[in-house]
């Protein structure tokens, strides 16, 4: 698997420009409006979508079928990308916390302060909805899956807003949760987010059994 | 299923919509090098991608280097031992030439760094230059080059020499015979450039339309084989059981035959001449003809 990672490490070196650029001009564009949610959950979402960009450097050669005509089975090919998506998504959220803390510490975001629970939201949301594509990544294609997690995103907006809603219809403010407990609410969704992952890693080695590479 | 062969493969089918691969049986023997020719999409791929367990199969029986095939099976240490070759070169195009050095290092355990190093400034490919930056040409011998750098006992090329110029070709085709100098290495390789596959082949397989149609050795195929250039009149007295294909055309028939020995006991030439016809002649025939004469018959 060592040598599967390296693979996708060298990926994304051919990336790390781009990816330096974008952070350098949202960094600045954050600073000057003093606004800084956009920027930390962006460095979130590019965790997550990492894995994406690698595979379609992947499917553009090939390298899937030619990777399993060496000694790599095809869980230890799908782990890997898992490994990668895990791996991606907590240094995302690792430098989102920074930025947050820094945001924080200097004048700079003091008004503007991103919620820790938001934080975690954020991230289960982004890993529940690759828990849903990244199967299908490996089934169907990048292509598909990048739509398949915007409309999983959607959805899980939907699904928010429309908890809101019905939550002011009952007389239940969303602050008011925050009564019973914003450490219990952030484990919720670390839980199912955590859950959701791991069902994942099994859907897509189940669906991959009989595909042909 | 003996031990004296690379591959055996016993009634491998596979079905799709509009194609199936029906009952193809074959030996490849270790130490020769086997040339799989047949017209696009004759099944050539699907039988590559069969014997390297890339896909599930409708029935048969596949074994490669002593290795029972199964799609998706969990011991993968053999594949090791066989060097794998496509039409294109698979490594993600960022990366750099050295980069491939340090990933296939990592998952070969069998892998020869100092092979590697040799066959790139053999092939004056820059270890610093990415995929991307390298010519066709220079990304097949990269990919030939990793699947050389290993434990090799078995290569198995899927059209790897298309679309390269005949310079390329012949390099590649010199590395192949260095290849099987080794008497344990075999070669098992797919192409539509019948040239290539008559400078170095052993034996000859010919697959149309999913079906195997022969597996020969080379050297009696072209001896054996020929094109009968005749009149229409005189084709219809070669034995039937000897043609392999016909092309009619207004002032000449053209019919090709597995076995100019036969035709020659037939009585064929005394029989051609009495019909005042003019006289016929035979021709060699390349294992291009013998493509294109089976296909379009």
């Amino acid at each position: 698997m060592k040598g599967l990672i390296l693979k996708e490490l060298y990926i994304l070196k051919g990336y790390g420009k781009q990816y330096l650029l974008i952070f350098a001009f949202l960094f600045i564009w954050s600073i000057s409006t003093s606004s800084f949610s956009f920027i930390i959950i962006y460095v979130v979402l590019v965790g997550s979508q990492i894995v994406m960009s690698t595979m379609a450097a992947d499917e553009a050669v090939s390298f899937c079928r030619y990777a399993l005509t060496m000694p790599v089975d095809r869980k230890m090919l799908i782990k890997s990308k898992y490994a990668l998506f895990l791996t991606a998504i907590s240094g995302g959220i690792l430098i989102s916390v920074i930025l947050n803390l820094l945001f924080y510490a200097t004048s700079f975001g003091s008004e503007d302060y991103f919620q820790w629970e938001s934080l975690v939201a954020t991230a289960s949301v982004f890993v529940i909805g690759n828990a849903i594509s990244l199967p299908v990544m490996f089934k169907a294609g990048v292509e598909k899956a990048r739509y398949v997690t915007i409309f999983t995103m959607l959805l899980l907006a939907g699904v928010i807003v429309a908890g809101i809603k019905l939550g002011d219809g009952v007389g239940l403010q969303v602050n008011e949760l925050e009564k019973y407990g914003g450490g219990i609410i952030s484990l919720c969704f670390i839980a199912v987010a955590a859950l959701a992952i791991v069902i994942s890693y099994f859907v897509a080695v189940r669906i991959t059994k009989n595909k042909e590479w | 299923m003996g031990a004296e062969n690379a591959i055996t493969v016993e009634n491998l089918t596979k079905r799709y919509d509009g194609f199936t691969l029906k009952d193809v049986s074959f030996q490849v023997p270790s130490g020769s090098i086997v040339g799989f020719i047949g017209e696009n999409g004759a099944g050539k791929s699907t039988t590559i991608k069969a014997l390297l367990g890339l896909m599930p199969i409708d029935g048969g029986q596949i074994e490669v280097l002593g290795h029972k095939i199964l799609a998706g099976e969990k011991d993968v240490t053999w594949r090791e031992q066989i060097g794998v070759v496509f039409d294109e070169c698979n490594f993600p195009l960022g990366l750099k030439v050295k980069d491939v050095q340090k990933v296939m290092k990592n998952i070969y355990r069998t892998w020869e760094e100092g092979k590697f190093r040799d066959y790139m400034e053999r092939f004056e490919i820059p270890l610093n230059k990415k995929i991307k930056e390298l010519s066709k040409g220079m990304k097949m011998k990269l990919s030939i080059a990793a699947a050389l750098s290993h434990d090799s006992r078995l290569l198995i090329l899927d059209e790897a020499t298309s679309g390269l110029d005949p310079v390329v070709r012949s390099e590649i085709l010199d590395i192949f015979r260095e290849f099987i100098e080794d008497e344990e290495h075999t070669i098992f390789i797919s192409s539509h450039i019948t040239s290539d596959i008559e400078k170095i082949a052993d034996y000859v397989m010919l697959i149309h339309k999913g079906r195997l149609l022969f597996t020969e050795d080379k050297d009696k195929l072209l001896y054996n084989y020929g094109i009968v250039r005749c009149s229409k009149k005189q084709a219809q007295l070669i034995p039937g059981d000897i043609i392999v294909g016909k092309e009619e055309r207004e002032y000449e028939t053209s019919v090709l035959i597995r076995d100019k020995n036969k035709l020659e006991e037939s009585g064929f030439f005394r029989e051609a001449e009495q019909t005042g016809s003019s006289s016929c002649v035979v021709d060699r025939a390349t294992i291009e003809d013998m493509l294109l004469y089976i296909v379009k018959s």
